[in-house]
């Protein structure tokens, strides 16, 4: 008994001596590493166009459907989301709407500083999502691949030709 | 019958039968593209190819070209159909454009399928794509030609099933491209149909485009209220907005088809000119009082001035459980109340003297697989396209198969490449059936007579508008002759008539006789003090009619559209539409067709975003005054007016009506989704039908009739729909036109009712008739076949 006692002591005598592990947050900031899966953020393309093309892949990827969208059509033919809501009291920051993501628009980014004494504060509409850089993938435009003419003429993208006259009948 | 193995599992199919098809049978879904169950096998797309065992030589070929041959083992499994599948998808997908995302038929593409099931996920080529121009089609489909796969699915539905010349496919090598000759508008009715016959997204509904995913949406089986086929639909809403609306296989209705007004009339249940909201003139908003004021004041009519002060009006749009609880809310203190189940007396008078024909015939129910079943068919008194768009695509079938179709008529212009028309005045359809029946008459009639008598599956098919009483008549005396010389020998004697609305039968059924001319002739002497009128439209009626309507001392008006009616109401109840309720309608052939709720009434939460964002707060009822079932609401009026216990439920309003009438017992047993219950007409025999002959005389003649597009009472109010349908035109002969000089601008005046419209002549139109479509308003309504004065407008204007 005496024994048991006197062995815990010298642990707390010995680590009064060395230096501590905590991190003195929020006056010192953690490290975070890249790939953590912080607030979802919704980023923009090279131009700075909103890269979100509301197709509902992430919604529907999302195991507690805390994202809602509705999609529209700008005049110029472009998709787009007329409305985002991700609600975060929900969110369990998976990551699986990022994996889904076809555009690369949705993304998890290292903040997770965002503790709400309203819990009605904790739901985010498109105004709160949307940031104004590309986020981890700068350089991607889904428009210039996908072979639709809204950022281009048609047959100008990346992967496309010009078009072909259907009314020809020469090899 | 050969018997084969197919994966392993042994299968008898019938002679004939391909190997995807038998591949069905024995459980295995044969991937194809290009191979339909309706529209054949080309072997286009080689998706389908299959590895075949026979007499110890192993061979590939494709599934949808080669027959079941007895001792076959057919497999889709081995690595070489596997290696052959995923070739032939990567190179479809060579120049297949990289945006599902924004295409939306991304979930239920059968390309985008194929390449998961053939585990592509990265492109080895780096060869860039083939694209095309896209054509504007007009305001139903969206062309996005980069997509295509050359199936030629699209050319085949629309050239080959349903006749349209106006688009087809050019090109050679891999510019082959599925278009029209120049950008417009289909010149089809059934083009909607290329939404779904394409397996990928060339063809997408312009109305849903980017609207949902197709697995958010909410769908339940319903049926088309756009006219009397009762086509099975399954409508699909999201967030409370009815988004579109889909083919339901039914193989006895529609088969997997649509025709446009079905599948892009649905624009009137968002309208935002809707009535969606409870309307008292003494303001009340809670329903349980409004209902409890609404039930006293005409309980309080009804004992100051007895039952039969009370119209009761409803129409071929409302259910079978709406006819029914109005019926039911003529007792007790307002028993005596005059009931009508129409809005228009001239259709009332002739879906009567329909459903009496039918009844007396004798002969079997001519459905849709019946019209294309039939060896000799004859379409009598309607221009088919217009009454009922997919009757008209399932008689092109019937020619297709090799069966004759005659058409008696003052119009056809669908079916004239197959059919033999033989151009009738209305006034005189009597006349050609009877000669039909007797065998007399010359060149094409008699032809006809023969060709029906030798028939080993005759069909007769009456439309309704552009029929008089005698008409009917002779057609049911023609359908029961063939009856006598063919029912001896076995031979099925089918015959079916149009009715008005998706319920026209089983309007016509409620209804005891016609009585909506007498109960409007007595609105208008002043006789009445009170009206209930449900899902009902006075447009046909006359304007002193209607300004009578207007001065009862309580007008009680139940509907979802906007309108007179519902602005002139004292008590105005907002119903719920079909694709909001739970019903029953039953078909031009008497099938009882269960439709179910797809969305929630009210404003949806999509019309609600504004700046960027869904509204942040909800009550928890999503209607904002609400709307209840039309049958609901006539079932509360009853228990504060005669004092019976509400029925409430579906299933209880169903009993009462087999309690009261047994006749409609069978309908107790209708689900939703299912293929519905086929009604015996001679359970329902009215107590009057006659429909009196149109007038004949010299002169001019007017005819109001349906338009494919643009005319029927529901569809007319969507806004795509009424870009697509054009401004109505009149049409009369060539002869007529030539004569009169007519074309352009004209007016038509009948009898001091006149209006204005263009006029075009029509190859195949009888000299003296006008055919007018039915949505010209005119100040008052013309009876059918009354003389009518043309004179050119720009005349009119001169003088």
């Amino acid at each position: 008994m005496i024994r048991e006692i006197v062995d815990g002591f010298a642990v707390t005598w010995r680590k009064m001596f060395s230096k501590p592990v905590t991190v003195q947050y929020p006056e010192q900031k953690p490290v975070i590493p890249e790939r953590y899966r912080g607030r979802i953020i919704l980023t923009r393309d090279p131009s700075g166009e909103e890269r979100c093309v509301a197709c509902y892949l992430c919604s529907s990827a999302c195991p507690v459907d805390c994202i809602t969208i509705q999609a529209a059509e700008r005049d110029d033919g472009r998709r787009y989301p007329e409305a985002f809501r991700i609600n975060f009291n929900r969110c369990i920051f998976c990551g699986l709407c990022a994996e889904a993501c076809p555009t690369l628009a949705l993304q998890m980014s290292q903040d997770f500083e965002m503790a709400e004494t309203d819990p009605r504060r904790l739901i985010y509409e498109k105004d709160r999502l949307t940031v104004d850089h590309g986020g981890k993938y700068p350089n991607y435009s889904f428009w210039e691949e996908a072979g639709v003419a809204v950022t281009h003429a048609l047959g100008h993208g990346h992967q496309d030709v010009p078009p072909s006259d259907p009314r020809s009948n020469l090899p | 019958m050969p018997e084969i193995v197919f994966d392993g599992k042994k299968v008898t199919v019938p002679a004939g039968t391909n190997l995807v098809e038998a591949g069905g049978a024995a459980g295995t879904s044969v991937p194809v593209f290009c191979y339909h169950k309706d529209l054949g096998a080309v072997g286009a797309c080689r998706v389908c190819a299959v590895s075949i065992k026979q007499n110890d030589k192993t061979r590939m070929a494709m599934a949808c070209m080669t027959e079941a041959q007895d001792g076959m083992d057919v497999t889709t499994l081995d690595p070489q159909s596997r290696q052959m599948r995923k070739w032939v998808t990567e190179w479809l997908m060579v120049n297949h454009p990289h945006d599902c995302p924004i295409c939306d038929e991304g979930g239920e593409c059968q390309l985008q399928d194929l390449t998961i099931a053939t585990e592509h996920s990265i492109r080895r080529t780096e060869l860039k794509k083939r694209t095309f121009e896209n054509q504007y089609l007009g305001e139903f489909i969206t062309h996005e030609m980069n997509r295509c796969i050359t199936c030629y699915r699209c050319q085949r539905f629309y050239q080959d099933y349903a006749g349209g010349r106006d688009f087809g496919v050019t090109g050679s090598r891999d510019r082959v491209y599925f278009g029209r000759f120049e950008p417009g508008a289909f010149e089809s009715a059934f083009s909607g149909n290329l939404v779904e016959m394409c397996p990928t997204g060339v063809f997408t509904d312009k109305l849903f485009r980017y609207k949902s995913r197709v697995w958010d949406l909410e769908i339940s089986p319903s049926i088309c209220p756009h006219c009397s086929v009762g086509c099975n639909i399954l409508p699909g809403a999201r967030h409370r907005m009815l988004q579109r609306v889909r083919a339901r296989e039914n193989e006895a209705v529609n088969g997997v088809f649509l025709c446009d007004r079905g599948q892009f009339g649905h624009g009137y249940i968002m309208d935002p000119a809707r009535p969606r909201d409870l309307r008292m003139s003494d303001g009340t908003t809670d329903w349980d009082a409004a209902l409890g004021v609404t039930g006293g004041a005409l309980l309080e009519i009804a004992r100051a001035h007895g039952g039969e002060s009370v119209a009761l009006i409803t129409s071929t749009r409302a259910s079978v459980e709406t006819h029914f609880a109005l019926e039911a809310l003529a007792s007790g203190a307002l028993a005596g109340a005059r009931i009508s189940h129409f809005e228009d007396a001239d259709r009332e008078a002739s879906a009567l003297a329909s459903l009496s024909a039918l009844a007396t015939a004798g002969a079997q129910p001519l459905e849709q697989s019946d019209l294309a079943g039939c060896d000799v068919l004859v379409i009598a008194g309607t221009s088919l396209v217009d009454e009922a768009p997919l009757a008209a695509l399932a008689a092109r079938q019937c020619a297709r198969r090799g069966g004759r179709v005659f058409v008696v008529s003052p119009l056809e212009r669908y079916l004239g490449d197959v059919a033999t028309v033989i151009p009738t005045h209305p006034a005189a359809v009597a006349g050609t059936l009877e000669a039909l029946a007797s065998g007399t008459g010359d060149g094409a009639v008699a032809a006809a007579g023969k060709a029906l008598m030798g028939a080993q599956k005759p069909g007769l098919l009456l439309g309704g508008d552009l029929l008089d009483g005698p008409a009917l008549a002779a057609g049911a005396a023609l359908a029961r002759s063939l009856v006598r010389s063919h029912g001896s020998s076995g031979k099925p004697v089918r015959f079916g008539t149009l009715f008005p609305g998706p319920n026209g039968f089983g309007a016509a059924a409620m209804s005891k006789d016609a009585a909506l001319a007498g109960i409007l002739a007595d609105l208008e002497a002043g006789k009445f003090k009170a009206a209930v009128v449900v899902e009902s439209d006075a447009a046909a009626w006359s304007p002193r009619a209607r300004q009578a309507l207007g001065n009862l001392p309580l007008l009680i008006v139940l509907d979802y559209l906007p309108g007179i009616l519902a602005d002139t109401a004292q008590c105005f109840f907002p119903t719920e539409a079909t694709y909001e309720s739970n019903g029953i309608y039953v078909n031009r052939a008497g099938r009882a067709q269960g439709f179910a709720q797809v969305r929630v009434p009210g404003r949806s939460v999509i019309e609600e975003i504004r700046d960027d964002s869904f509204r942040r707060s909800y009550q928890r009822t999503p209607n904002e005054g609400g709307a209840r079932m039309a049958w609901w609401i006539l079932d509360a009026l009853r228990k504060r007016t005669v004092g019976s216990p509400e029925v409430r439920d579906l299933a209880g309003i169903r009993d009462a009506l087999a309690a009261a009438r047994p006749a409609w017992a069978p309908l107790r047993a209708v689900l939703a989704g299912d293929e519905g219950t086929v009604l015996d007409p001679a359970a329902f025999q009215p107590a009057t039908a006659t429909t009196p002959a149109f007038e004949r005389g010299d002169g001019l003649r007017v005819f109001r009739m349906d338009r494919t597009l643009g005319s029927e009472v529901l569809s007319r109010r969507s806004e795509p729909m009424r870009k697509m349908a054009g401004t109505p035109v009149a049409l009369v002969s060539p002869g007529d036109a030539a004569r009169l000089k007519l074309g352009g601008r004209v007016s038509l005046d009948a009898g001091g009712s006149a209006v204005e419209l263009e006029c075009r002549a029509e190859a195949g139109v009888p000299d003296g008739v006008v055919l007018v479509p039915r949505d010209v308003e005119w100040p008052i309504l013309p009876k059918q076949g009354a003389s009518v004065r043309v004179t050119a407008a720009l005349a009119e204007a001169a003088r």
